[in-house]
């Protein structure tokens, strides 16, 4: 008997014995570094981090003052001088480039931060309470989902006024639906998981359920949406930067280069070239980030 | 009586109108025993044991009744006072041990939890050590180490060993296994089993065992209630009830079994007919259309739980204390 018991569990739990308990990140890992698009996005991401920390500690290293204004050089073209030229105030294009990584890196971040938490708090309530408060949250974001982002989001900064912490403010507002939407839906589908049960039986409380047992595995998800909603937020202030709405004058901002150069597009067309090209690679490393996020936190994929 | 249900009726509110899942429900559990709850699906087997754990989904609610445990009303007590309750008195082991651990928690944390959760007082290097100790406690070959795995890493017997864990862990005075072996193969049912019963002569435990298997029931429980449509059709020791079954249902339920020594080539008895629909029950007894003896008056009339003999039976074929041939 006590043998069978062994036989029994040993050859069940072999698979157990030879991988020792390893970390979900680690494997994570493991598989995304097998995403050659993922990590050069992931590499080009950590370039970007840089710049902005670096230049914003050290603005020598930038090769030209960018907020330097000389009539006589406007619209220089490319050279070994001014690498992707001079806009029309004769400001170094590349060294405003620079700067303005920043500017989008932390609307970014920032936006995403505030609005994935506002989410992830009105989603879990909605969706772990259910009943009428589900119903009072999600028709509210049903409301806010209604109106095009961009378009909820210029509403905001007309109320708020101009500045770009306004378009932080105003970019996490219009994202909150998605992740409360997500949130909701994952748990929905979590806490009838049978262990949600259990914490129950063993005597948790409520929150300590949601922020515990629940949360962490809709975790993937949430780190998913986040890495590509970094990007859209990024979209945004440009959007927003481009009709004016974003940074105050001088400040360099890509949308907002994109905005002034447009009149010159056709004299000037690094003037906009640059800084859209800025724009589209910092969007599609996101983007290329999170779906290789997606893939290596998908237990069906990390298997194999 | 450590655990008694008076009167137990739970109901649910469905888009047609509300379904009454169990009905007017009364039995104890005694200090020490296994009591087996058995009924097809649909019986209001778990609907019971969730009523008692006050899990039930938002639609349900206990309509009426009391649960005492120990003489006091838990449906009286306020959600803290039940929450220190659950996992320390009264613990539950499920259905699927597939999905009753996180997955994102090693064993050992979530063992850890329920201990910690009811003595908040212990610090976690004690708390570690009594869950290795439970891990063992349940036949878990080298805990210390099985301790650090995460539930994928585990077979399904070996989750279910360590649920069991996680349930004994504040050695609770009463146990609901809802099917604790259903979703496992044979041989590993035997050994849980045989862990139930060696884990309630360790921790003088009583455990309300809800199953359909009667064969689970044979071998585990000392005591039976057969449930059908949400009331107890008959109730008895189990010696008597294998013995002597008394009410047509339970006959049913024994005479469906396949037996192995059977040579006949007749095909398996079966109930016919299906569980009615709670919505419209029968207006007699609710077993009346899938009988073989039913009487006109099963037609019409409710019978009510009687003592014949050393069972419990609902059925008008023991009216008067007898068999009616």
């Amino acid at each position: 008997m006590e043998e069978n018991k062994e036989i029994a569990e040993t050859s069940s739990i072999t698979v157990g014995l030879e991988e020792k308990p390893e970390s979900i990140w680690k494997s994570v890992w493991d598989s995304l570094k097998k995403n050659k698009a993922a990590m050069i996005s992931l590499v080009f991401i950590i370039i970007l981090v840089l710049v902005a920390v670096i230049t914003a500690i050290f603005p020598g290293v930038l090769p030209h003052d960018p907020y330097e204004q000389n009539l006589a050089k406007s619209f220089a073209f490319p050279n070994a001088q001014y690498w992707f030229g001079t806009d029309q105030l004769g400001r170094d294009i590349f060294s405003r480039i620079l700067v303005g990584t920043r500017v989008s890196l932390s609307v970014g971040v920032i936006a995403v931060a505030v609005s994935l938490t506002c989410g992830v708090l009105l989603g879990s309530i909605a969706g772990y309470l259910g009943g009428k408060v589900d119903t009072i949250i999600m028709r509210l974001m049903d409301i806010m989902l209604s109106i095009p982002s961009i378009l909820l989001a210029i509403a905001f900064m007309a109320a708020l006024g101009q500045g770009i912490d306004k378009a932080i403010i105003a970019i996490s507002l219009v994202s909150i639906p998605e992740y409360a939407r997500i949130v909701r839906g994952e748990i929905l589908s979590v806490k009838q998981n049978d262990y949600v049960q259990a914490a129950k039986v063993i005597g948790d409380k409520n929150s300590r359920i949601v922020f515990h047992h629940v949360l962490p595995n809709v975790m993937s998800s949430i780190i998913v949406r986040a890495t590509l909603g970094i990007s859209s937020a990024i979209l945004d202030a440009s959007a927003l930067g481009f009709l004016g709405l974003g940074v105050q004058p001088p400040m360099a901002e890509w949308g907002d280069m994109l905005g002034r150069a447009r009149n010159y597009i056709l004299s000037a067309p690094y003037a906009m070239i640059f800084p859209g090209l800025a724009i589209s690679l910092s969007v599609l490393a996101f983007n290329l980030l999170g779906d290789g996020l997606r893939d290596a936190l998908d237990p069906k994929s990390r298997q194999n | 009586m450590l655990l008694e249900v008076k009167n137990l009726t739970t109901e649910f509110k469905v888009k047609n109108g509300t379904v009454r899942a169990v009905n007017n429900l009364s039995f104890g559990v005694n200090e020490g025993e296994i009591l087996a709850i058995v009924g097809e699906s649909g019986s209001g087997k778990s609907v019971t044991s969730l009523s008692i754990m006050g899990l039930l989904s938002d639609n349900g609610k206990v309509a009426s009744g009391e649960i005492l445990y120990r003489g006091e009303d838990l449906l009286k007590k306020s959600e803290d006072e039940m929450r220190a309750i659950k996992g320390d008195k009264i613990s539950m082991i499920f259905q699927e041990p597939m999905t009753s651990l996180n997955p994102v928690y090693r064993v050992k944390d979530q063992i850890m939890e329920s201990i910690l959760t009811h003595n908040p007082k212990m610090d976690k290097k004690e708390a570690l050590k009594h869950t290795v100790d439970m891990l063992r406690t349940v036949g878990i070959p080298s805990p210390e180490e099985r301790a650090e795995d995460y539930p994928h890493q585990m077979s399904g017997g070996m989750r279910q060993r360590v649920m069991i864990a996680m349930a004994l862990s504040c050695q609770p005075d009463l146990l609901i296994a809802d099917e604790p072996t259903t979703a496992l193969d044979v041989t590993i049912q035997a050994q849980i089993l045989e862990l139930l019963y060696e884990m309630r002569e360790k921790f003088k435990m009583s455990v309300m065992l809800i199953t359909h298997d009667l064969g689970v029931v044979a071998e585990a429980a000392d005591r039976v209630v057969v449930m059908y449509c949400g009331e107890i059709v008959e109730s008895a020791d189990v010696k008597a009830l294998f013995e002597k079954p008394m009410h047509p249902y339970t006959l049913g339920l024994l005479k469906s079994i396949p037996r192995l020594e059977d040579e006949s080539t007749d095909p398996l008895y079966m109930i016919r007919g299906m569980v009615p629909n709670p919505l419209h029950m029968p207006q007699g007894c609710p077993f009346s259309d899938r009988c073989d003896r039913c009487m006109d008056i099963c037609r019409k009339k409710k019978p009510e739980l009687r003592p014949v003999g050393d069972h419990l039976v609902r059925c008008f074929l023991y009216e008067n204390g007898e068999e009616t041939k």
